[in-house]
């Protein structure tokens, strides 16, 4: 018995490929298993063919990465092409091609009319290959699925009859059902945003980043808050730093072409210590890149961007659940010290959708800016420097207490000064007032025994896909992980111990120049034996490159 | 609320303007129209881009911020909305140069106008790149012009363009004329919805010609009521609710004959916000 099962769906536009991976997901949470549903386009985003491939597991798993297909379903032999990479398959992949599924498409004609539901009988062809027999099930997800009507649901059954004829039967460990949901990173960050407190929030579209402004257009609206949708991501990053201004926690979401748009505000917020989040789900880049596909390459520019020297915090979740906790961090932190806060993700995570255990039921504990004392009305100091360089911050509506921000180099009072003397003073104070943060070792995941010789340090969705690699080659008693979920300012002390006494080390990221590497070398030394996987996005992690890789280093 | 002596409104700072700057004579009508309406300090928040009329709130004791080149709009929306959404009554400002407002900034104009989100927004129109020492800006008179100066395209016309997109509030004034520009700034503040004011400011330094005599010379007041004489001889009575009116004096160039006064006054409109909470409750 298998425990886990993987599912790969090709077509061509309108062969309705994502809906039956939708529906399957959903099926595979009704009976209590967990999995994942990654989607995969073209680089049009809408129309044209697409691909999903849905895993099925019997467990939670803390790590994950995609492996080649046990079942190829392929209503298009040209778009399989364009695939071939993430729906990877080997000589155990059971592969139901064109020329099959012609038939799928004559049953549908006769029974519905058309030969559109010819994915629905698919469906019911893949139902009986997994053994979910039951009607039940599909009468239960009808009220929220205008698809399946009468019609549709006798090409289900359809389906079903032409398994059959067939022998192939894979069967998982019964499961029962649980409280589980299905999200993705850009669900997950929305939600993790209004649990936070989020009430502001102005996006511009662009993929994959838009479900993000979306979700908060419908919600916040629902509880008093507003939703803007800019005329470009400057105009966006514009709102959300008035509407910080004003004392409401704000957010936006982007990727790389609207990143660079926004940098000089990220500036402005930095010097003028504004409280902002920016979510930068990445793609392939430069320039429009890939948009559709993952890239992790954006790390310097959220790091470094902009003139002067600016700083601001980086957090990068490793995985879906993090996407929501990560939030409710980039919120505190940016409220609490009064500075702009960048939430890396990337395509994969952004757009994959999980079942997984409820992690939307936890709560975190909510920071919030610092406002100053009544003593100090009509004698108020905006950038007073204090012990901890945090200075309290005035809201419009506090009598006595007005100020203004300006992105000229100013004085204690937040007046605009020339003097080279208040420069050095204020970017110490923008610099120190985060240096809490670099002792933040919870920031840091550690996975593995402290004492191994070998360690991996990776971030973001890299991070998860390596302990997925690791543990599916049983080597996580051998090899110890390190993810820093804190990109900037860096986590001294926890990466520090976590390098110490290795002997080799790897370091995975997807982008081509290591970007990562090259920016921790700037304060550690690494071990001598230095195994960088590094290589351009355009695809996720694949067990077999991840494989190949780790058996050459532990060689 | 205790009334406040236009003073009250700024703060211990010397501006930087050269002497003779038109920007002193908005700033101080600017005092007045806040203590006119009596809005106390706390409840006043001014965005500005960067140029010397964006100095503008550094020297003012309200909140607010003097920000990037450009971005008074987007910045002014959002805390606007925001305050709005706590249900602080909040007066928004937005001031910009005509380098910020119709160069760099100008995409924000036409949504801030189909938002009509309750700020004013008023641009202070002195026809030159002044802070980097007089470089063309959208408002340099064409060469060929009698004031001449050299740029190589016509100017943009703001208050053709604004009408155009469809702003509630238009009014136009002069810097050297305090007392009519509390009037307008008055009328431009208390409009509920975005409203726009073209005030023109001199620059001592930078402006070619006598740029405000000419315009005190060829100007024309705007009253409600009373009879105004067109470049063609059309003879109309002043209404700031005439759309088609507002459309005829727009497209009066400014160097032929510079109206000032409330051009044009829509109806008031529901905002952003309202709309928003509108579609919550149906």
């Amino acid at each position: 018995m298998k425990d886990r099962i993987i599912i790969g769906i090709v077509g061509a536009g309108g062969d309705g490929v994502v809906t039956v991976g939708e529906l399957l997901l959903k099926i595979a949470q009704m009976k209590g298993y967990y999995g994942r549903l990654s989607k995969y386009y073209g680089p049009q985003i809408r129309g044209g063919e697409s691909a999903v491939k849905l895993t099925i597991l019997a467990e939670n798993q803390e790590g994950f990465i995609e492996d080649d297909l046990d079942i190829l379903v392929c209503f298009s032999q040209a778009q399989l092409v364009k695939f071939k990479e993430e729906l990877s398959v080997n000589s155990q992949t059971k592969i139901f091609d064109e020329e099959f599924l012609k038939s799928f498409a004559k049953i549908s004609s006769q029974i519905t009319g058309r030969e559109q539901s010819k994915n629905l009988v698919a469906l019911g062809f893949l139902l009986e290959i997994l053994g979910w027999r039951e009607k039940e099930i599909l009468e239960a997800l009808r009220p929220g699925e205008k698809l399946l009507t009468d019609k549709n649901l006798e090409a289900v059954e359809a389906g079903k009859t032409e398994a059959e004829k067939i022998q192939l039967r894979i069967k998982l460990p019964t499961a029962y059902p649980k409280e589980t949901i299905i999200i993705d990173g850009n669900q997950a960050i929305s939600r993790g945003a209004l649990g936070a407190g989020c009430r502001f929030a102005s996006t511009y579209p662009i993929t994959p980043a838009s479900e993000i402004g979306e979700y908060l257009s419908h919600e916040l609206s629902k509880i008093g808050g507003c939703f803007v949708q800019g005329e470009s991501e400057i105009a966006s990053i514009g709102m959300i730093l008035g509407a910080s201004l004003a004392g409401v926690k704000s957010m936006t979401a982007t990727s790389g072409p609207g990143l660079d748009l926004m940098v000089e505000m990220i500036n402005l917020a930095s010097s003028c210590e504004i409280s902002l989040i920016i979510v930068d789900a990445q793609r392939v880049g430069p320039s429009t890149g890939i948009p559709t596909k993952m890239e992790q390459a954006d790390l310097a520019t959220v790091i470094f961007s902009g003139h002067g020297y600016a700083p601001r915090v980086v957090l990068a979740p490793y995985n879906f659940e993090e996407c929501y906790r990560l939030t409710f961090e980039a919120f505190n932190i940016s409220e609490k010290y009064q500075v702009p806060v960048i939430l890396l993700s990337d395509q994969y995570l952004s757009q994959t959708s999980q079942i997984t255990d409820d992690f939307l039921k936890k709560i975190y504990l909510i920071e919030n800016r610092l406002l100053p004392l009544p003593e100090d009305k009509n004698k108020y100091l905006r950038y007073k420097i204090t012990r901890d360089y945090v200075s309290p911050m005035a809201l419009p509506g506090m009598e006595g207490f007005e100020w203004r921000a300006t992105g000229l180099t100013h004085d204690e009072a937040g007046n605009p000064t020339n003097s080279s003397e208040w420069h050095q003073k204020m970017q110490e104070k923008i610099t120190k007032k985060l240096d809490p943060l670099r002792d933040r070792s919870d920031l840091v995941k550690i996975f593995g025994p402290e004492k191994a010789k070998i360690g991996l340090i990776s971030w973001g969705s890299s991070g998860e896909a390596s302990l997925g690699a690791i543990k599916s080659m049983g080597l996580e008693n051998k090899i110890k992980v390190c993810i820093p979920e804190i990109i900037a300012p860096i986590p001294i002390n926890a990466i520090g111990q976590f390098l110490k006494g290795l002997q080799k080390l790897i370091i995975v990221e997807m982008n081509y120049s290591g970007q990562y590497r090259r920016y921790l070398r700037r304060y550690f030394d690494f071990p001598k034996k230095i195994y960088p996987l590094k290589r351009a996005g355009g695809r996720p992690w694949s067990r077999k490159e991840m494989v190949d890789f780790f058996e050459e280093a532990l060689r | 609320m205790t009334e406040c002596d236009p003073k009250c409104y700024l703060n211990e700072l010397k501006p930087i303007w050269c002497p003779g700057c038109g920007d002193y004579g908005f700033l101080s009508a600017l005092a007045r129209t806040f203590s006119e309406l009596k809005i106390p300090n706390h409840k006043l928040f001014v965005a500005t881009g960067i140029g010397c009329s964006s100095r503008v709130v550094g020297y003012l004791k309200t909140y607010g911020i003097n920000g990037i080149h450009g971005r008074a709009l987007p910045i002014s929306q959002g805390a606007k909305l925001a305050a709005e959404s706590l249900g602080l009554d909040l007066t928004v400002l937005a001031i910009g140069g005509d380098g910020d407002l119709f160069s760099i900034g100008t995409e924000h104009l036409p949504h801030a106008v189909r938002r009509n989100v309750d700020i004013a927004c008023i641009m202070l129109d002195n026809q030159v790149y002044a802070m980097t020492k007089g470089q063309t800006s959208p408002t340099t008179p064409y060469k060929e012009d009698i004031l001449t100066s050299h740029s190589l395209n016509p100017p943009v016309d703001p208050l053709l363009d604004m009408l155009t997109f469809g702003t509630g509030f238009l009014a136009q004034g002069l810097a050297t004329n305090v007392p009519h520009l509390v009037g307008i700034l008055k009328a431009a503040i208390t409009y509920k919805g975005f409203s726009f004011v073209n005030v023109q400011s001199q620059c001592v330094s930078f402006q070619e010609g006598d740029w405000i005599s000419h315009l005190k010379q060829n100007c024309c007041y705007l009253k409600e009521g009373e009879i105004i004489e067109l470049p063609n001889g059309e003879k109309w009575l002043h209404d700031p609710g005439n759309k088609d009116l507002a459309r005829k004096l727009v497209e009066v160039a400014l160097k032929e004959r510079p109206y000032y006064g409330i051009i044009y006054r829509a109806p008031e409109r529901e905002g952003y916000l309202e709309r928003i909470r509108k579609i919550n409750q149906s």
